[in-house]
């Protein structure tokens, strides 16, 4: 994606300089809006190594800028970097600290079935309705369509479950969700990739 | 774009849909979390690596590991990591239709209930025991079994849990000096089975090792041979460091050479004609761990000479009675038995340490000082320089003092380590002991020797050098020498033929104030 289309992506506040941090900020800000901020709710980041797994809170979004050295460092030492995607009412990641959601998600693996990378692509953007957000993960897509703050509920659960099956993404419909933070490295494999925003619905 | 909620009403799933799903995703972001990592009886720990438990089913013996899973604090997400990816998996694994989800609600709601009795039966199959972590418990085994190795041990913990403070990315590397059979080896060895993701010992050990160029492998295979991409974030053991310092002129140049650039933590590479250019250029995060018998003045003049990264710590000698000797020997418990106690209570702890966020607020400005004065003191000791006799007086030339920058970044991050291991995330006063001696320990024996007789007197003369030391007059007035080179003493006047004597530098004075004493 190119630099206009992120400076529209983000309301011209994108800002090339401020390399991948930047790049975070603003795409949790797309998401979030100012609502951890306003409700004084916490974003997590859950750092997660092949064996060891660390969870951080932060009361706004230009936090997690401010503590870009520590997450540097995290990755230095092969943490793959995830957030959780419903804000947590209390420093904590369970599902029974989620009280609100700011979007519904996907995760599409085009590794997993015969599609590849470009025909599972092309699918995403052509699905009704069609993402806000596509996240390249570096082993497939993750969706994301900004809805209103919602309260959660069965309810909310169940559209999320049913649009997970129809856009055929794994089954992560659970609230308390973590994933890959874009401006960040998957580092899963031994090839590095970026985990980057690839597509955005104006 | 923000979608209103009615645009997905299509999608939504009624009850019956729901239920007939996978609620969890077992091939989820997580992948194969270390068990051994979770706050887990061994008993389970066993049941969940081999799946094989005192349970008549595989339904129990899955109920009772995630009870003890979901009573040791793990999310969901752990839960589901370790029945994805261990033994104990087996039958959600082959049964996916809701069967993990039903036993995490069964086992939720038994931990749930259970907590209200306190304290927990502790045969309930399942019930969590936290494994002792504590690093008293830790001081108290190895002062009970092998007395007087506390110190050298508290000091190798430091090294290992570098790892865990966020920011520090500079390697580490700390050598025990000690008399043969003095110990050194035995303290490596209490950290010996805390993990191969945490350490990796090399008992046969040559600096070029690191990055391998073989002409007797292909480059591919070599991959396979090279140990520094092996030791990354980890701690590197070598019990056998005299192979290294008792290599002889160009060859000792060389592998201080190499042993130098890969403590800066750039990585490695290197050419030769049969492989090219070979190694890793990327930084590599890595602690090191070694012993070795004194090394000789030609090694510790190289080391200055490189700006060494290598840092010390000497074993005081043992100053055990012949009765004493016997009763930890020959009539003590055999040395093994008394190890396997060590390492029961170490592995855990060393295992129960996770990445820390530093916080330098805590930490008062006069901590800092202090590491600067050890880091000085430090750097003057291990002055580089050739001295000789000159008619009647001594003249000293290539004098050769290192820099403080690294020196204080490294010794500061020792002390953290330290901290860490006292389950601090801030330095105190009591992390500094440990730092002064690896200050004290940086050269050879002479010079610190002379350096604690300095301390120890008010005034230093040749004839105290030479009753303590043992040393000839002329040889005695060359030590004063070398402390006014090395700045830490003052000196009149030095001839060949009349007495003289020094005292401790101004700036060094708080070596006999605050720390008289004090120093291990």
């Amino acid at each position: 994606m190119n630099a206009e289309k992120l400076r529209e992506m983000f309301n011209g506040s994108y800002v090339e300089d401020e390399g991948p941090a930047g790049y975070a900020r603003h795409f949790l800000r797309h998401l979030f809006g100012s609502h951890i901020e306003d409700t004084k709710q916490f974003l997590e980041l859950r750092f997660i190594s092949s064996n060891h797994i660390l969870q951080k809170f932060y009361g706004g979004v230009d936090e997690v800028l401010r503590d870009w050295g520590y997450i540097e460092n995290l990755q230095a030492r092969e943490y793959n970097v995830h957030y959780g995607v419903c804000p947590r009412v209390r420093k904590s990641g369970k599902i029974t600290d989620v009280s609100h959601a700011v979007a519904l998600w996907a995760d599409v693996d085009y590794y997993k079935g015969q599609e590849d990378r470009r025909a599972c692509f092309e699918r995403l953007t052509a699905f009704k309705p069609r993402p806000s957000v596509i996240v390249s993960s570096g082993g497939g897509f993750h969706c994301y369509w900004s809805i209103p703050i919602t309260e959660v509920s069965e309810k909310l659960k169940n559209t999320l479950r049913g649009l997970q099956r129809a856009v055929g993404s794994d089954s992560v419909h659970d609230f308390s969700r973590v994933m890959r933070l874009p401006g960040t490295l998957n580092l899963k494999n031994e090839n590095k990739k970026e985990v980057k925003v690839v597509w955005y619905s104006s | 774009m923000v979608f209103k909620l009615d645009d997905f009403k299509s999608f939504q799933l009624s009850e019956e849909e729901a239920a007939s799903l996978p609620a969890l995703d077992l091939d989820g972001e997580i992948k194969e979390i270390d068990p051994t990592t979770l706050s887990i009886s061994k008993k389970m720990l066993k049941l969940i690596t081999t799946g094989q438990g005192d349970y008549p089913s595989r339904s129990e013996c899955d109920m009772a590991g995630m009870v003890a899973l979901v009573a040791g604090g793990c999310t969901d997400l752990e839960v589901a990591s370790v029945f994805n990816h261990y033994a104990i998996g087996e039958k959600s694994r082959e049964n996916k239709n809701g069967y993990f989800e039903y036993t995490l609600k069964k086992a939720k709601a038994w931990v749930a209930k259970n907590k209200e009795e306190e304290p927990p039966a502790p045969d309930i199959p399942g019930t969590s025991t936290l494994m002792p972590t504590s690093v008293e418990d830790v001081k108290a085994v190895i002062e009970k079994t092998f007395p007087g190795t506390w110190d050298a041990t508290e000091a190798c913990g430091a090294v290992i849990c570098q790892r865990y403070v966020s920011d520090i990315t500079q390697p580490f590397n700390l050598n025990l000096i000690g008399n043969p059979s003095g110990s050194k080896t035995l303290v490596l060895s209490y950290f010996y089975g805390i993990g191969d993701d945490l350490v990796c010992r090399s008992d046969g050990f040559t600096a070029h090792c690191f990055v391998s160029h073989s002409p007797k492998k292909t480059t591919k295979e070599l991959e396979k041979v090279d140990l520094l991409p092996r030791i990354k974030n980890k701690c590197l053991i070598t019990p056998e460091m005299n192979s290294i310092f008792s290599a002889e002129g160009d060859k000792l140049n060389e592998i201080l050479g190499i042993i130098t650039r890969i403590i800066d933590g750039e990585g490695f590479q290197s050419d030769s004609g049969s492989h090219g250019r070979r190694g890793y250029s990327e930084p590599v995060f890595f602690t090191w761990l070694g012993a070795t018998t004194p090394p000789r003045r030609a090694v510790w003049n190289l080391m200055s000479r490189y700006g060494s990264k290598m840092y010390f710590y000497s074993i005081p000698k043992n100053k055990n009675t012949a009765e004493e000797y016997l009763d930890a020997t020959i009539a003590g418990r055999p040395t093994q038995e008394k190890l396997r106690e060590v390492r029961n209570v170490m592995n855990p702890l060393m295992r129960s340490f996770k990445p820390v966020a530093w916080d330098k607020t805590k930490e008062p400005r006069e901590l800092y000082e202090k590491i600067h004065d050890y880091a000085s003191l430090l750097a003057c000791l291990r002055t580089s320089f050739t001295i000789w006799a000159d008619d009647d007086d001594y003249d000293t030339s290539s004098v050769v003092k290192e820099d403080l920058y690294r020196v204080i970044g490294l010794l500061y991050n020792l002390a953290r380590g330290r901290a860490v291991l006292y389950g601090r995330n801030y330095i105190t006063e009591d992390d500094l002991p440990m730092v002064l001696h690896v200050g004290m320990s940086g050269a050879e024996i002479s010079r610190t020797e002379l350096l604690r007789l300095l301390i120890d007197e008010e005034e230093l003369t040749t004839t105290m050098i030479e009753e303590k030391m043992q040393v000839s007059s002329p040889t005695a007035r060359k030590h004063i020498q070398s402390l006014k080179v090395m700045g830490l003493a003052d000196v009149d006047a030095i001839g060949k033929s009349h007495i003289t004597s020094c005292t401790l530098k101004e700036e060094f004075a708080w070596l006999k104030s605050s720390l008289k004493g004090k120093l291990r």
